[in-house]
């Protein structure tokens, strides 16, 4: 299934975060952002042109896809360990 | 009390209807002109004033919303459906289904889909969710009894272990999706994998959970894909007193699922296996 072919992800230190205008990107706020698991950096997302104010952010990376965060999620910088499975067989 | 399906309709049949005085005149004011065809479907709008009106399209309106909906009320605290009071910004639960908890504000722009039917939220799995404005009031403690069910279509894409459908603060009866495997995950005091899919389009899943089996030792967790069960289990009584939760993810962010749901139901007692197929059946022609 394709998705979110417009949209674009940034990711970028935390420390920048008051310098994001939320009314341009699609996070609510400062306080709703996802944050790595060592909580240094985080993302925001848009649909189309970057944003003037993720432009200037200085410590931001790449432009990414949704294919590409999704993947990048999957590291452990983004995943905090969780407890483990109980097989059916224990239940 | 809907109005009749056929015959005449009087104006204080209508009046009342719309729960007015009975009077031999009639006022249509602040109608939704685009819902005249719902008004058989006991919608709760009705005709525009200054468009000619036929008793006919009157005939089973019903005002009360919650007798359009099949599905069981008794024990319901809430349900969010996205054919009611959805929008870009939260989510209320449907209006005269009972309960005293309702908004889930959307965080991070999840896609809402009103425009065309089968309506949803939908979840991009990247940092979006929806929030509880008020904590869970169900379960008061180990002994109590929950069940939640869903209307929800997994788009694929999952990126985590636990991908939460539905989070509860301190991890309470977290509802998740398996990455690899796409099985429904339920987090009880440990992770439990059900047998259940989260996959091949829209499904029903409900999961019902009864106390009484703590003390007598039966199976108290049942699981439900489609009307029918699938697996049952013995967990731990944990409950769900005052949490507040989270679609989509963890309530304060992270695990986002990849999905989209139609509809979220909470009951404070365990459903028989007749009320998860009836609530299956109320909504089975518009989802799946």
């Amino acid at each position: 299934m394709i998705m979110y072919e417009s949209r674009k992800f940034v990711v970028f230190d935390v420390s920048e975060i008051g310098s994001v205008d939320f009314s341009e990107v699609l996070e609510t706020s400062a306080e709703t952002v996802r944050l790595s698991t060592d909580e240094s950096k985080t993302f925001i997302k848009y649909d189309g042109e970057m944003p003037n104010s993720v432009s200037s952010l200085t410590t931001k990376g790449e432009e990414m896809t949704w294919e590409e965060l999704r993947e990048m999620l999957t590291t452990e910088e983004w995943q905090a360990e969780d407890l483990p499975d109980l097989p059916e067989s224990e239940w | 009390m809907a109005l009749p399906s056929s015959g005449q309709i009087s104006c204080g049949d209508m009046n009342e209807e719309l729960g007015r005085s009975r009077t031999s005149t009639f006022e249509c004011k602040g109608a939704v002109r685009d819902a005249y065809g719902d008004i058989n479907t006991d919608s709760p709008s009705y005709p525009n004033d200054t468009d000619p009106m036929a008793h006919s399209e009157w005939y089973s309106y019903d005002h009360d919303f919650s007798a359009g909906w099949s599905g069981t009320t008794a024990g319901l605290q809430g349900r969010w459906d996205a054919r009611e009071n959805l929008n870009t910004s939260n989510w209320s639960r449907a209006t005269t289904d009972g309960g005293s908890f309702g908004q889930l504000n959307h965080q991070n722009s999840p896609t809402v889909n009103t425009s065309s039917a089968p309506y949803y939220v939908q979840y991009d799995g990247s940092n979006d969710r929806s929030t509880s404005t008020t904590n869970m009031s169900a379960g008061t403690n180990s002994s109590s009894h929950w069940s939640l069910t869903y209307w929800i279509y997994d788009t694929g894409g999952q990126s985590a272990g636990y991908e939460r459908i539905t989070g509860f603060s301190g991890y309470r009866c977290d509802i998740a999706e398996s990455s690899s495997t796409h099985y429904l995950r339920l987090y009880h005091g440990m992770w439990r994998t059900t047998s259940m899919q989260v996959s091949g389009g829209w499904a029903h899943y409900a999961i019902c959970y009864d106390a009484t089996g703590v003390s007598n030792g039966t199976d108290f967790v049942k699981y439900y894909k489609n009307g029918s069960l699938v697996q049952t289990g013995m967990n731990h009584g944990y409950y769900i007193q005052n949490r507040s939760y989270a679609l989509g993810a963890k309530p304060g962010g992270g695990e986002n699922w990849n999905g989209r749901i139609g509809q979220f139901c909470i009951y404070y007692r365990a459903l028989s296996a007749s009320e998860v197929a009836d609530n299956w059946n109320a909504d089975k022609g518009y989802w799946s």
